[in-house]
Formats: C-alpha cells, structure tokens, sequence
C-alpha cells in the first residue's frame, strides 16, 4: 500500500477520527469487547472497500455508524437475537452488587450500567445508544431508523423503564410514578436488517 | 396522548447545553412542584447516560489494527474475480448484443423537435418575488436552529403537514461562502414553502422551495432573475422534483450560490 495514496490518507484520517466513537458504541451495543473489536473491524473494512472504489459518503460520521449497526444487525441474526439480551440470571447477579448508591447515581457506575443496558431488547437498546451515545436527537434518530418520531420516544420510555428496573433489583423499589412511564409498554421488536 | 407531553419527552432527552433546553424550563415551570421534581429526576437521569455511556476503555492497539486494513485487503484481479468461465461467456453475450443495439440505434427514427426552452412568465415570476420578499422581510422565526445540511432537512421534513408539498424539503449545498443558520415552514401566498435561512458576514439570504404548480408554473423553465422592493431574487425549477425554488438576496453575488 503507496503511504502516499490520498486514499489511504483518507482512510487513516478515518482512523483517527472516528475508531474511538464507533468501538465505544460497538461496546455498548454488544457488551463484549471482542465482538466490539471485531464490530469496528468489520466497519473500516467495508470502509477501505468503498474507498477503493472511489465513493466517498458525503458525512462520514453518520455513514460509520449506519455501517456499523448493520453489522450488528448481521452479528445478532447470525447468532441468535438473544445474545446480548441479559439472562435473569445475571440480573439476579445485579442484586449482590454491595453499592450504597441511589438507582440514579448507580447508572454513573460502568459496570452496573453495562449489565443494566443488556437487558434491553436490541431495537431499543440500539435507538436508546443513537440518542444518547452517537448523539442523534430523537428527530434524527427517527429519520435514520425510518420508523416515526413516536416509536422513539416510545423506545427511550421502555428503555428508561426497563433500566430503572433493572436498577431497582440492585437498589431497592422502581418509582412508579415517573413521569415517562404513563407511556404504555412497548412490545419487542425482532431485529431483522 | 397530547402532542405537549410529547414534545416534552422529546425535549428531555436533549444533550446537556442544547440550546433547545431553555425552552424545557419555560414547560417545566407552570407545573406543580412534585410533578416538575419528577421531570427534573429524569433530566438528570438523561444527563447521566450523557456523561456515562462514552465512558468506555479503548484498545490501546485498536488504530493500529485498523491502519494495517488496507494492506490485507488486496483486491483480486476482475478476471479472478469473475472467474474465466464467465468472462468468456460475457465477451460472447457482448459479441452477440454489440451488433444488434448498433443496428437499432442505427434506424432509430430521428426527431428534429429541439428541446424548448421555456421562459417563466414575467406575472408570474413577479408574483414569487414579491411573496419571497415580503416573507424575507418578515423574518420568520426558524423552526429548527442548525447549520448542519442534514439535521435541517431531517427536522423540517418532520415540520411539513402531509398537504404541505407533494415532495420531500431538501437543503441544497451552496456554491459559494454561506453558512446556514436553519430553516422552517411558513404560508406562501396561497400555498406552504419550506424556507432556509443563510448568511455571509452582514448579509442575509432566503432560500423556499415551493409547489408552482398551483401558481400555474411549468417544470423546467429557465432561470429567471427579477428585482423587488431593492432585493435581487432568483428563481429556478427543481431538478430532483418538479418543485420551484426561490432565492432572496440583496446582492447580486448572492444568487449565484444555487441554482
């Protein structure tokens, strides 16, 4: 590979740009470390690819993340859809967790905030990560995943219902009279790109 | 459930320092102060994924593995690729289907109609001018604040009403200097445009993009300039769709950055 190749120049600025933001999401998305290595892996592969063939995105940033969901999608369909949904098992682990602190602080502790994001069906925990991890408003998320603006608040709702949940296991009772949670329940949805 | 609540759930989910969130205070404020307690517990809830979800450790090898992609990927030859079999079965169809489309086009029947160039009517592209100006002059407040091309085409697409225009809003690329401040939906005489809003240094630019069909305007007609009321705008058929689009500017320079 010519070091000079303004494509490969291109390419590394990629790198540098936006590795961190995509592994961090891909973490967050699959739980696992080596599943995020190789979700980014598979991204700047599919990258170079286009690059070869001289397509550019025209905002780089949005088109990384979109190909990097649609790996996951791929990983979870290949694998099974409950692969990174959280057995009770390990909820049940959550209970022993000898925190002292109150369900809201407790999502500022990584562990218990990853196990907690697991038990989130993948659609929500995907939409949940698109406005709070890459930085979409609900708006944009909705443009993205082409599903109204109604269906994402409804999945942040469930999410934030379902984290609370799986926090109160931790800590004590969920507040029953959150203001989100006059929203109805959303069922879950396959996860089939 | 209404549409207030709604906005609300989407208004709290806003990154902390969000412009938009001052106008989540002005909703919070009139409410009782268990309820207001309740929705502030879910702000900061949203503030804690904010500030926690980033926090993950990053391989510390993960750049240079991804910079040592491109040498792995070395693309395989076409004739490797496609494999022999079929690259000879290629060239016979090609050899087949060459003289046949030669001989077809060939005798294809000539037309001597030349394409008509198409003038907008001096009435008509008077009458986009002046509801461009007068709206220009009115400074509408934008519905969405950003000048980010895709966050506003995303946010007025959700602007528009079904009836508002038989196709999408689309915020086009300048060709010279100008920064965009955001757009919005507003009346256009009879009908509804989808605005945006530009800017270089002091000046300030009006871009709609509207239906002329109820104006009576044809697709495809050429690009007009008409002065009104000392500004200078532009008018043009959309090539995407059969939309009109109208440019304000009080320079000359101004109009040459879309068309």
């Amino acid at each position: 590979m010519d070091q000079s190749d303004p494509r490969y120049v291109q390419y590394q600025e990629w790198v540098r740009a936006y590795s961190g933001e995509l592994y961090r999401f891909a973490y967050r998305l699959s739980g696992r470390r080596e599943s995020a290595e190789d979700l980014v892996q598979e991204t700047f592969v599919e990258a170079w690819r286009s690059l070869e063939k001289n397509k550019q995105p025209e905002y780089p940033r949005a088109w990384f993340f979109q190909i990097l969901r649609f790996r996951y999608a791929h990983l979870i369909r290949d694998t099974g859809h409950h692969l990174r949904t959280t057995h009770s098992a390990e909820i049940l682990d959550l209970q022993s967790s000898p925190t002292g602190e109150a369900p809201l602080e407790a999502l500022a502790n990584q562990e218990i905030l990853q196990k907690a994001l697991d038990t989130l069906a993948p659609r929500i925990r995907e939409t949940f990560l698109m406005v709070f991890l890459e930085g979409n408003t609900c708006r944009e998320t909705a443009d993205v995943l082409k599903v109204p603006l109604g269906t994402v608040l409804s999945r942040l709702d469930r999410a934030r219902q379902l984290l609370r949940a799986a926090l109160a296991k931790t800590m004590g009772p969920p507040s029953a009279s959150h203001p989100t949670a006059r929203v109805a329940a959303v069922p879950e949805e396959p996860f089939n790109e | 459930m209404s549409e207030s609540f709604e906005q609300l759930r989407e208004l709290i989910s806003l990154r902390p320092g969000d412009s938009r969130r001052a106008e989540l205070d002005s909703r919070l404020a009139p409410m009782t102060g268990e309820e207001r307690a309740r929705w502030l517990q879910v702000m900061k809830e949203t503030d804690i994924f904010y500030d926690s979800l980033p926090q993950v450790e990053i391989p510390a090898d993960l750049q240079a593995k991804l910079l040592e992609i491109p040498q792995k990927q070395e693309a395989p030859a076409i004739a490797g690729r496609i494999g022999p079999r079929r690259l000879r079965l290629y060239a016979a169809c090609l050899l087949i289907l060459l003289p046949i489309a030669g001989y077809a086009l060939w005798n294809m029947p000539r037309s001597d109609t030349q394409p008509v160039s198409l003038a907008l009517a001096a009435d008509k592209a008077a009458e986009v001018a002046n509801l461009a100006v007068e709206s220009h002059e009115a400074k509408l407040p934008l519905a969405v604040t950003s000048n980010d091309r895709a966050a506003v085409e995303a946010a007025l697409q959700g602007e528009m009403k079904p009836n508002d225009m038989p196709f999408p809003a689309i915020v086009p690329a300048p060709k010279t200097a100008l920064t965009l401040e955001g757009g919005g939906v507003c009346r256009f005489g009879s009908m509804r445009a989808v605005f945006t809003r530009w800017s270089a240094g002091s000046k300030t630019y009006t871009l709609y993009q509207f239906d002329g069909k109820p104006l009576d305007i044809k697709p495809g007609f050429n690009k007009t300039i008409v002065s009104a009321k000392g500004y200078k705008v532009s008018i043009w058929p959309g090539y995407e769709n059969p939309c009109t689009w109208a440019l304000v500017s009080s320079d000359r320079a101004g109009l040459e950055a879309f068309d």
